[in-house]
């Protein structure tokens, strides 16, 4: 995937994610957020200066957007930090030149990865948006509901849009 | 200064990490006080100008509950004619209010935000409170020429004073979880609220005039000082918001000329 196709796919999720997802009036409790779908299936073979930027650039555009202050920066920082290790920990040692990231896997390890890197994302974001530890209780039903609403929405954009399912 | 280098170009990414986190939590930790926070409103006028271009999306597809908040807003008004018992919207002849349309809104998160349309060419400031005709909203916290950011009530920072007729001050506070429900603070002990009791919004005469903004459901006590804590049910839905009004008070300036320091 070359930049020009990142760039247009970022665009893509941050309006799919404004237009629809903002306000859903499906659940009282949080809301799903896809955009970090750009950073789950950034190639592997980026640098890692890269990687951190787009992260950074990707998470102010939506704190400015939110307003949240910097909340979505931290978290999507969080989320590409722990990233390599969660996938060598389910995929075991691979060569880089294998590597052909989450974007070619199938669909059940990449849901088993996903959630644990959703789930880690959401709970930064809603911890910092708490600005502490107060009313943990709710921190944790808005990670819950979130982050099954966005665990489901990437599934469904991973069978869309992953090579693996695409017609032959 | 070799190794200077060698030690930059070993740890790049670690550093490069550092920084941004660095910068972000800067940022983060200017939202906090709600007051300054110049780095935030950085492209302010950019974001709300394609917030604005979304909105009208939705805009289309809401016109059915656009229709539906007129007719029970023009139900209030008429509520509060002379002859009318309970005035819903106060008759203050000293308010003009702005009508404005609500481009963003949130009401899931715990501290939620609202982005306006109106801005310093309609004689918008910072400081003025925005009302529906359902209840008491926010107060505008940022400007620029043509859009407005507001503090809804839904705020860890939103809370205002609560007034029941006859039974005293108190402090509306969202507790961050449901968005249809308050919680008014501090009302007296000799005074127990009772299922039904209107609670009026109260400001300073500058921000806005006193509304009705919800009604009491239940009461319990605080075994700490024995005053009531009442569970308010909001009048207005905090999760369909289209038009509000800024509430701009027409003797501000002299006013303000009282608060001067003597010379």
């Amino acid at each position: 995937m070359n930049l020009f196709r990142l760039i247009l796919a970022s665009i893509g999720v941050i309006f799919f994610q404004w237009a629809f997802l903002q306000g859903l009036p499906l659940i009282p409790y949080g809301n799903p957020y896809v955009y970090i779908w750009i950073l789950l299936i950034l190639p592997p073979q980026l640098n890692r200066q890269r990687q951190l930027i787009i992260t950074f650039l990707l998470g102010s555009i939506m704190d400015s957007f939110e307003q949240s202050g910097g909340a979505h920066t931290l978290a999507s920082l969080a989320l590409i930090v722990i990233k390599p290790s969660v996938e060598n920990a389910f995929l075991g040692f691979r060569k880089p030149e294998e590597d052909k990231g989450l974007a070619n896997l199938s669909m059940g390890i990449f849901l088993l990865i996903v959630s644990v890197l959703v789930v880690w994302h959401h709970i930064t974001l809603f911890l910092m948006e708490n600005y502490g530890f107060e009313h943990l209780d709710q921190v944790l039903i808005r990670t819950l509901f979130s982050s099954i609403i966005t665990i489901l929405l990437l599934s469904i954009l991973h069978a869309l849009t992953s090579k693996r399912y695409a017609k032959k | 200064m070799r190794q200077l280098i060698l030690f930059l170009s070993k740890y790049r990414n670690t550093l490069l990490l550092i920084v941004l986190v660095g910068f972000s939590l800067f940022r983060h930790t200017l939202k906090n006080p709600i007051a300054e926070h110049r780095i935030n409103s950085v492209g302010f006028n950019v974001i709300a100008t394609i917030q604005n271009a979304l909105n009208s999306l939705d805009q289309y597809f809401g016109l059915e509950e656009v229709n539906q908040e007129l007719a029970r807003e023009n139900a209030a008004l008429r509520a509060s004619l002379p002859s009318a018992k309970a005035p819903f919207f106060q008759r203050d002849s000293n308010y003009e209010y702005v009508p404005a349309r609500v481009i963003e809104y949130s009401y899931t998160k715990r501290n939620n935000y609202m982005l306006l349309d109106v801005g310093t060419k309609d004689g918008i400031e910072t400081g003025m409170g925005v009302i529906t005709h359902g209840g008491w909203i926010g107060t505008i916290v940022e400007t620029s020429e043509s859009y407005a950011s507001v503090i809804p009530l839904l705020h860890l920072k939103g809370n205002i004073g609560g007034r029941i007729q006859g039974k005293g001050l108190g402090e509306l506070i969202w507790d961050g979880s449901d968005h249809r429900v308050a919680y008014l603070h501090d009302i007296q002990r000799e005074h127990e609220p009772t299922q039904g009791d209107s609670v009026y919004s109260f400001t300073r005469a500058l921000v806005a005039p006193p509304v009705l903004s919800g009604f009491v459901v239940s009461a319990t006590q605080n075994p700490e000082d024995l005053t009531w804590i009442a569970k308010v049910n909001l009048n207005q839905d905090f999760a369909n918001l289209n038009w509000v009004y800024v509430c701009k008070l027409d003797e501000a300036n002299s006013l303000e000329e009282l608060n001067l320091p003597l010379p």
